[in-house]
């Protein structure tokens, strides 16, 4: 018996021992193995910025700075707050000694503590970033934003967070340019990504339609009834010049900027039905790239601007199509439904692309497709309807309207790109529509 | 009386007690059976239904819709008369049917072993003083540590902040020295996985586990000095 159960070494009995998978390590060491980890969002505690007690100006911009704080990291895929509600004391501990194991305690793995300091006229925000677990600073920084810009700051610091965790940069830089009702038409206006700071970019009283962002952010395309017709325009907002780029007879609408900036898809009637264009990015070299007898519009680029998307009712209901950027190859992507419209494309190389489409309940709802295999994902249901997704740059989000309760009218909302957190980031009851999310603009 | 007559009269008697003849063999036999194999009640078996109603399947041409996740059952009514109170036990302590799969787990090992080791290994025939599994108990207490402690480090091992794609080819490892009572006494990343998420992951796994049961004590000297090389993957 027993010798029938000898083994030669301490290292055979490790490894029979060993449960997942057990094997002999070189130096004869028990080797386990531990697989199957939970994914999940990077918890981090934001308790109250602090400020200089002395003064009392501050009260206010240390609060917007805190919920600016807290609502981009709520915002990032990656991240999300602890609820201030469990936090334990946070002022009783120093602004930039933290107690770690207080933040532990309360399932905090991340801590941004801050202070908010007048400087002159401007002011002096110095922001930091710990890893509560390993009791370590991971990055901090001193912004000195001008009274009224410190939302920017931290922004600019919750995009530091995310990409000294994952490696990508975080996308709070960036716009959504979207189009909203005015008393007199539809204007195009932009605002961050958590809805603050909005600014109408085209006039008030004239409608303008689809705004489209070229990649370096500094430039808009938008279509406009300015001089009369459905006319391309383009803004520079670095001056505010507007440019008249496309005026055929008939639309110039749905244009779309391919990725490295150099052409300019769009959707052009001139021949008596919509068909797809290409121009180059100063309006020559116009070339006609679907002939159908159906409306084929909506051109979205691929990541890598070697194909396009786009809407055809070629085979009798409007659905999504692929094509070379040429127009070679054109092929159906979408066999269900039987109105679906509006593609975007993510930015990402492996990326899906976005669409609105009517369900057999007559309404209309977010949905993706994967541009290889065809197959569809529902990204939002029984919720109003639910139109004109628009990736963020990093492709991990999405913005889109939706007529949902609350209140009438469209609303803007932002999502995760698996349909979850969903959220609305508009809150003046206007009435919105094609949003379209920009490209990281950066901090001044 | 005419021939014709004469015979159907005869034909009618033939019938009549053939008639009375095969109804006696039937009373015979049916009863018969029931007295010689009495029949018995059907078993009773309570057979626990549910009645759902089929949905029409979707038509492939409609979109698809997100499935709703069905409303968790009602808690169910606490029995009018108490159970008898069992003894506490630990919520931790393995069932046993999980008792029955550690065995066979060990089982198999010691069959895979006796098949892998050759006659000749390198090492002393007899085996060295203290590396032995001396019996099957031995064997099954290190098989409860080693599953004890992956166990703690899998109900701690959390990757934030990252996609799961990003995790895909990854690996870590870390050599972890246990105390004879179970305190994680000492721990080393000894490979990176590259990525700053996963390795912290791997240290904060390490670090929520703090303490598993102690070793056997077959093992406890090794897993102190020695140490366990825990590999962590996706």
């Amino acid at each position: 018996m027993n010798r029938l159960l000898r083994v030669p070494s301490l290292g055979l009995l490790a490894a029979l021992v060993a449960t997942a998978v057990p094997e002999m390590a070189t130096a004869q060491r028990l080797r386990l193995v531990v697989g199957g980890p939970n994914f999940r969002p990077f918890p981090v505690a934001v308790p109250d910025v602090n400020s200089d007690a002395t003064d009392k100006s501050l009260g206010r911009e240390t609060a917007e700075l805190t919920e600016a704080l807290r609502l981009g990291i709520d915002l990032a895929r990656s991240l999300e707050v602890v609820p201030p509600s469990t936090y334990l004391a946070p002022e009783k501990e120093p602004w930039n000694k933290p107690v770690f194991q207080n933040w532990v305690n309360i399932g905090a793995s991340g801590l941004v503590r801050g202070l908010l300091e007048a400087n002159g006229e401007g002011r002096k925000v110095t922001l930091h970033f710990y890893d509560a677990m390993a009791q370590r600073e991971l990055v901090s920084r001193t912004y000195e934003p001008t009274a009224g810009k410190i939302r920017q700051a931290a922004y600019a610091f919750v995009d530091l967070i995310v990409e000294t965790l994952t490696g990508e940069t975080g996308v709070m830089s960036s716009r959504i340019a979207y189009v909203k009702r005015t008393r007199a038409g539809k204007a195009v206006f932009t605002c961050n990504v958590d809805g603050s700071d909005m600014q109408r970019l085209t006039d008030e009283d004239v409608l303008s339609l689809l705004p489209a962002w070229d990649p370096s952010g500094r430039y808009l395309l938008f279509t406009s009834y300015l001089r009369g017709n459905a006319d391309l325009f383009r803004l520079d907002r670095s001056n505010n010049a507007l440019e008249w780029l496309s005026k055929q007879r008939g639309l110039n609408t749905g244009a779309a900027v391919s990725p490295d900036g150099k052409r300019i898809a769009l959707t052009l009637s001139m021949d008596g039905n919509t068909e797809i264009y290409a121009m180059d990015w100063d309006g020559g070299h116009l070339t006609r790239l679907t002939d159908s007898w159906g409306l084929d519009v909506s051109p979205s680029w691929s990541p890598d601007g070697k194909r396009i998307a786009f809407v055809s009712s070629r085979s009798g209901n409007p659905h999504i199509y692929i094509m070379d950027a040429d127009g070679a190859n054109v092929r159906r992507l979408t066999f269900q439904g039987n109105y679906n419209q509006e593609p975007d494309w993510s930015p990402r190389p492996d990326g899906q692309i976005a669409f609105t489409a009517r369900d057999e309940r007559l309404k209309f709802d977010i949905f993706a497709v994967h541009p290889e295999t065809g197959a569809v994902t529902r990204l939002t249901q029984d919720e109003g309807n639910n139109e004109s997704p628009s990736h963020s740059p990093d492709g991990h989000h999405l913005t889109f309207v939706s007529t949902r309760p609350p209140g009438p009218g469209r609303k803007l909302y932002v999502m995760d790109v698996d349909g979850s957190n969903q959220r609305r980031i508009s809150h003046d009851g206007g009435e919105y529509e094609t949003p379209a999310w920009g490209p990281r603009l950066g901090y001044k | 009386m005419s021939i014709g007559e004469g015979a159907t009269t005869g034909l009618g008697k033939f019938v009549l007690l053939s008639i009375i003849v095969h109804s006696t063999l039937l009373v015979v036999v049916v009863f018969g059976a029931q007295l010689v194999h009495p029949r018995r009640a059907p078993p009773q078996t309570v057979m626990i239904t549910k009645l759902v109603r089929l949905g029409v399947e979707r038509p492939p041409e409609f979109l698809p819709r997100i499935p709703v996740a069905a409303p968790p059952p009602a808690p169910r009514p606490a029995p009018a008369v108490a159970p008898q109170s069992e003894p506490a036990t630990d919520s931790h302590a393995p069932s046993a049917k999980e008792r029955v799969a550690e065995l066979s787990q060990v089982s198999n090992a010691l069959e895979r072993l006796k098949k892998q080791t050759p006659v000749d290994a390198e090492g002393h025939p007899e085996g060295v003083a203290d590396g032995e599994v001396r019996s099957l108990a031995q064997a099954i207490a290190g098989q409860k540590f080693a599953t004890e402690v992956v166990r703690c480090m899998k109900a701690n091992y959390a990757i934030e902040g990252i996609e799961p794609s990003r995790v895909r080819d990854k690996s870590a490892q870390v050599l972890v020295r246990v105390a004879a009572d179970g305190r994680i006494i000492h721990a080393e990343l000894q490979r990176t996985s590259g990525l700053e998420a996963f390795d912290r992951a791997v240290d904060r796994a390490v670090a929520r586990c703090g303490k598993v049961s102690p070793p056997p004590p077959e093992l406890a000297t090794d897993v102190e000095r020695n140490g366990v090389e825990v590999v962590f993957q996706p």
